[in-house]
């Protein structure tokens, strides 16, 4: 019995870890889908300085929510999730019209990283 | 390198409470099930140690869900006969006086072979003498020999035995065990009496059993006098 209560315990644990996993990775996805738009934005209204400016805010915010998002998700998505936006950055700064396909990558990158923490029944088969 | 080390020493605790919370006996007595998680577990374990990119709490929490599946099942199978026999099987009985059941034999994949090596494994080599023999679900042979050739017992031949008490370690490597004392309701004072008695000195002793007759065993330290 008194095996069976830690059990219980151990298993709400385990719930609570996959619903908080799954709440912190949506709202820094969306966070992040947010900064992004904005710098997006401002690069296609040719408002360069400006977008430069939010690019670096992007990459601040991505750096700022890495630590804990590691946690739940593998550090390989993270990493190429971190080279996109500092190329990202980098278009940006140079006024480089690769900047276009690198958001669209990003873009891509972490709705994979949001559905990797869903809960996909299809995905278990 | 850091981060290996630190992971391994964390997964090696998560690990050794996931099987202490799940019983696990030897490997030889383990029910399929059991087994499973067994295998299960250790291969789970190794995923973060080898994979660094993999989160941490991936693996913990899967030797977690399996620890905890494990044991909802069998508390589940403790109180359901259906679902004991679907994680476990069941007992198949595959001598029956002396007669092997071949189809039983078949069902179980088991050669006349294994039968015999597992019957000789028993002290059993005549499968005459075998009024049954059970397959249990750990892969166990259990054996009844016929009455005829049953070990001889005290009671067939009507000697009264001694009564029959466990002896208990109350001295190891000089230091006396406690647990053992309020297991035979004796005080330090008690053992080190009997010490006395034999003119023995506790620090001299490397092993003292007794039991609750009042019987005792002492071994001396290599060395003492």
């Amino acid at each position: 019995m008194k095996r069976l209560i830690i059990a219980l315990v151990l298993l709400i644990i385990i719930i609570v870890i996959l619903v908080v996993g799954n709440i912190c990775v949506n709202t820094s996805a969306e966070q992040t889908v947010k900064a992004l738009d904005q710098t997006y934005k401002e690069f296609e209204s040719q408002n360069f300085d400006s977008a430069l400016l939010y690019a670096e805010n992007l990459e601040q915010l991505w750096e700022s929510q890495t630590n804990k998002l590691s946690i739940f998700v593998n550090n390989a998505i993270l990493e190429d999730i971190g080279v996109c936006i500092a190329k990202i950055k980098s278009c940006a700064k140079y006024r480089n019209n690769d900047f276009y396909s690198e958001c669209d990558t990003l873009y891509v990158l972490l709705k994979n990283m949001q559905d990797e923490e869903k809960f996909p029944f299809l995905g278990v088969f | 390198m850091l981060e290996t080390v630190l992971r391994t020493a964390v997964i090696y605790f998560f690990v050794i409470f996931a099987i202490r919370l799940m019983g696990k006996r030897q490997i030889s007595d383990m029910q399929p099930n059991e087994l499973v998680i067994t295998i299960l577990l250790s291969e789970i374990a190794a995923i973060p140690l080898q994979d660094i990119s993999q989160p941490f709490t991936n693996g913990v929490l899967a030797i977690f869900i399996l620890a905890v599946l494990e044991v909802i099942m069998s508390v589940l199978a403790l109180k359901s006969r259906k679902i004991r026999t679907m994680l476990s099987g069941k007992p198949i009985i595959i001598i029956n006086n002396s007669v092997i059941d071949q189809k039983a034999l078949k069902k179980v994949r088991m050669s006349v072979h294994d039968l015999t090596e597992l019957l000789r494994g028993k002290d059993v080599f005549d499968i005459s003498q075998v009024a049954y023999a059970i397959l249990e679900v750990n892969g166990e042979l259990n054996v009844l020999l016929k009455k005829e050739y049953e070990k001889v017992t005290l009671s067939d031949i009507n000697i009264k035995a001694k009564k029959a008490a466990l002896p208990l370690t109350v001295v190891c490597d000089g230091a006396i065990c406690k647990d053992s004392l309020d297991n035979l309701n004796l005080s330090e004072d008690d053992v080190l009496k009997i010490l006395r008695s034999k003119h023995k000195k506790i620090e001299d002793v490397f092993l003292m059993s007794l039991d609750s007759l009042g019987n005792s065993t002492i071994i001396d330290k290599e060395g003492s006098k």
